[in-house]
């Protein structure tokens, strides 16, 4: 990873739909250089591009971090079904005494009750933590600043 | 209020922002010029931003651990988790915490560091290391 790979990221990191063009114009780089670059990085580094939404607008009013801990023959089930719960919209694998952490979107409270007690129904769910994400105060910042390349 | 055609389209572009309109317009039958108004629109109500997901290892960043944060002084640990270059994504939570930060280290020296800064401003937390991020942004309309 060169400087020009970390330019060309914490652009995409600002804007993700940003023209290679504007690209080009903002890092000084040639669009045919970004685009391989791109395609490169693309492979190994670049997971996935995605918008990130206001769930409230779209009606869902409800967002929590719920974490679990599941009995061990049931882990790899769980994840599973967590994967392609409509209601989950990011799962990691934690260590800190839990198993999974969900970060779950709802319409209201009571979905996400429903969707605990579903999982627990499943599930033979030890332990359940949760708390209700009330406000974004940053969001996927790392790496988001073209002024601070010098991070990495 | 959002159509039908709008949630087609946000999850389109969740799925990956740096699709073409042309793209999009194959897949969902539409016209490229409505595409083009209803994403204008759509970008300044409820798409906050169009961003890329790291893989954070690929740039020598292995530590991911999220904090769940309490603290007397919600304006001074705001300020600092704002600037800090560790800290990813933050948010306001309840209840039980203040803030919830996703932080991101590239080594246990840098991440042991930013524990000393919550402890000297007073800062309680409980961490959990990511061991492994299974899914990122896939939530569907």
């Amino acid at each position: 990873m060169n400087l020009k790979d970390i330019k060309i990221i914490t652009n995409l990191r600002q804007d993700a739909r940003m023209p290679l063009t504007t690209m080009s114009k903002k890092t000084s780089i040639p669009v045919s250089t970004i685009f391989d670059r791109l395609k490169a990085n693309e492979q190994n580094v670049i997971v996935k591009h995605t918008s990130l939404l206001d769930f409230t607008q779209l009606g869902y009013f409800t967002r929590a971090n719920i974490t679990f801990k599941v009995d061990r023959e049931n882990k790899d089930a769980l994840k599973e079904y967590l994967i392609k719960n409509q209601s989950v919209n990011s799962v990691y694998k934690i260590n800190n005494g839990y198993d999974f952490m969900v970060e779950g979107i709802f319409k209201q409270i009571k979905d996400m009750e429903e969707f605990i007690d579903q999982v627990k129904s499943r599930f033979k769910i030890e332990d359940t933590k949760s708390f209700f994400i009330i406000e974004d105060l940053k969001r996927e910042a790392f790496m988001a600043d073209p002024q601070m390349i010098g991070l990495v | 209020m959002f159509k039908e055609s709008d949630l087609l389209i946000l999850n389109h572009i969740r799925k990956n922002s740096r699709q073409s309109l042309a793209d999009i317009s194959r897949k969902t039958r539409m016209p490229i010029s409505t595409i083009f108004d209803k994403l204008k629109k759509l970008e300044s109500t409820v798409i906050k931003r169009h961003v890329s997901l790291l893989n954070f290892s690929e740039l020598s960043h292995n530590i991911m651990v999220n904090f769940s944060i309490k603290t007397k002084d919600n304006e001074k640990a705001k300020v600092f988790l704002l600037n800090d270059k560790n800290v990813n994504s933050l948010y306001k939570v309840s209840p039980n915490f203040d803030f919830y930060a996703e932080c991101i280290f590239r080594n246990m020296g840098e991440l042991e560091l930013f524990k000393d800064e919550l402890a000297r401003l007073n800062i309680c937390f409980e961490d959990n290391f990511i061991v492994n991020e299974v899914k990122r942004e896939i939530f569907q309309l």
